[in-house]
């Protein structure tokens, strides 16, 4: 839990003094799988396994609607 | 059709004491589920940590509590608690479910809300978001503190 929070100060930290919206949506990503694997009912390792795939999700969805709407942009 | 031959001796109660777990902290607490459901609400984390799930607490109160200090950097839009829009009610009560961090958002916020920047309205997004994993939080410890959840 300790590793989880260090990173999720240091992204935040990052976050806050770039403004970048690439950041902003890794942020988001981290702190609410970390929320969502406080939801959880398993053991530490299974936990940081779901909090490190959800994370990755995010990304990877967020990352992905982006290229597809990329198109569309102008 | 004769009846079944009585057994005048009952048999003796099987001995499940010793067949049951131990109990568990979360049994042994006689916490107000309401009482805990409002600290949850007031201080993210509050509430688990009250029913003494240390971890959870800390992890809900960085999630919220930075997810609302990044709205509040990037200038989002704290939504006032009167809104004629149904969308600014449902913000409002959004961002009211982070508890302290909304009470004082316009503390932290000093520069006011720019939503005419991209940036802005992510921090918009932020801060509800904030207020979202709290209330998620809040249902959770209210569930524990019932006894429905461990």
């Amino acid at each position: 839990m300790s590793a989880a929070v260090s990173l999720a100060a240091a992204i935040t930290i990052i976050a806050a003094s770039t403004m970048s919206h690439f950041w902003a949506m890794v942020s988001f990503a981290a702190l609410v799988s970390i929320a969502l694997t406080c939801l959880t009912r398993r053991t530490a390792p299974e936990r940081i396994k779901y909090a490190v795939w959800s994370f990755l999700l995010f990304i990877l969805i967020g990352v992905g609607a982006a290229w597809l709407m990329y198109p569309f942009s102008r | 059709m004769s009846d079944p031959p009585v057994n005048e001796t009952p048999a003796a109660p099987p001995e499940i004491h010793e067949s049951l777990p131990a109990p568990s902290p979360s049994t042994k607490r006689k916490s107000d589920p309401v009482s805990i459901a409002f600290a949850a609400w007031l201080v993210p984390g509050l509430g688990h940590f009250l029913l003494n799930c240390k971890g959870r607490a800390l992890g809900f109160f960085i999630a919220a509590g930075c997810l609302a200090l990044i709205g509040f950097h990037l200038r989002g839009n704290i939504f006032p608690p009167h809104s004629i829009d149904p969308f600014g009610t449902l913000g409002f009560l959004a961002d009211a479910a982070s508890g302290i961090f909304y009470l004082s958002g316009k503390i932290l916020e000093r520069a006011g809300p720019d939503v005419a920047r991209a940036a802005g309205d992510y921090g918009t997004r932020f801060i509800a978001a904030a207020g979202v994993v709290n209330l998620v939080a809040v249902f959770d410890a209210y569930e524990i503190a019932s006894g429905r959840r461990t």
